[in-house]
């Protein structure tokens, strides 16, 4: 349910930006969660740990309006965060306490290097919505200085 | 054959609240498209403005509404999809960089836009005062 159900305005407009702001933040946190535990051997079910993937969908911010550009803008919304499934790195260390029988330790499939380009592309866009709101808010003041 | 009705004082003020709101509402869009950054398989839109409706507003008043095509808001706005976008793995093809520039661009035609509306409504109010004060 939206307050917004008119034509499109600035508050509109806020309430995406704000939408992107909260999305890229949770990419952030998964991200961090990630590096922490780039090297986490053992989690509470004795697994190692497996990297998190935020997946996001997009949400319209009035469903069903009669207007069509109402029903263009979308907010988005954090819909699942997913293990990403793929092996871990196997290394020979017979010594480690989670080793196997063999003699190999499973690593978590975590990715320093994408991890922290990844973290770079949150922050740009956290950036470029952090500037739109901006800019929303130079327009809204030119607009009250109409007639002035 | 009805009577042509003589310009209005506030018909250019009124022009460009069309303008302004026109750039509203495509800040809205391109927040849109900026805030799916990551969502895969959005593509971005735009919005367009047809110029036609600027230049013959003369002949588009008072007739019948259904000529204004569909998918058009009754200010002649239209959502039209980016074609030129190239989407990448996940199918998302919003591009940051391009989205930005829009929206600054934007930005400067709506301050433009209001700082003519307000330019045009202190000349009405000089006329209002006789010409006094400046």
């Amino acid at each position: 349910m939206s307050r917004i159900d008119r034509a499109p305005g600035v508050f509109s407009a806020m309430e995406v930006a704000a939408s992107g702001l909260t999305a890229e933040r949770s990419r952030m946190n998964i991200i961090a969660g990630n590096l922490a535990n780039a090297r986490t051997t053992k989690t509470e079910d004795g697994t190692p740990y497996k990297r998190l993937d935020p997946i996001f969908v997009a949400k319209p911010v009035a469903g069903g309006s009669s207007d069509p550009v109402m029903n263009a803008i979308q907010k988005v919304e954090l819909s699942d965060v997913r293990e990403d499934t793929s092996p871990g790195q196997q290394v020979y260390d017979p010594g480690h306490p989670d080793a196997n029988a063999q003699g190999y330790v499973e690593y978590p499939n975590v990715n320093v290097v994408s991890e922290m380009v990844n973290m770079m592309s949150a922050s740009r866009a956290y950036e470029a919505g952090v500037t739109s709101i901006e800019s929303l808010k130079s327009m809204a003041k030119s607009a009250l200085k109409i007639g002035r | 054959m009805s009577p042509v009705t003589p310009p209005s004082l506030l018909d250019s003020v009124e022009r460009l609240r069309t303008g302004l709101d026109y750039h509203l509402q495509r800040h809205n869009v391109l927040v849109s498209n900026l805030a799916q950054a990551e969502t895969p398989g959005y593509r971005p839109v735009d919005l367009t403005r047809s110029a036609f409706e600027g230049q013959m507003s003369v002949a588009m008043t008072g007739t019948d509404p259904a000529h204004v095509a569909a998918g058009t808001t009754d200010q002649g706005f239209r959502v039209e999809e980016d074609k030129e976008a190239k989407a990448g793995a996940d199918g998302n093809a919003v591009d940051i960089d391009r989205e930005a520039v829009k929206i600054s661009t934007n930005q400067m035609r709506y301050d433009m836009l209001a700082q003519l509306a307000s330019s045009e409504l202190s000349g009405l109010e000089w006329a209002v005062n006789d010409g006094k004060n400046g």
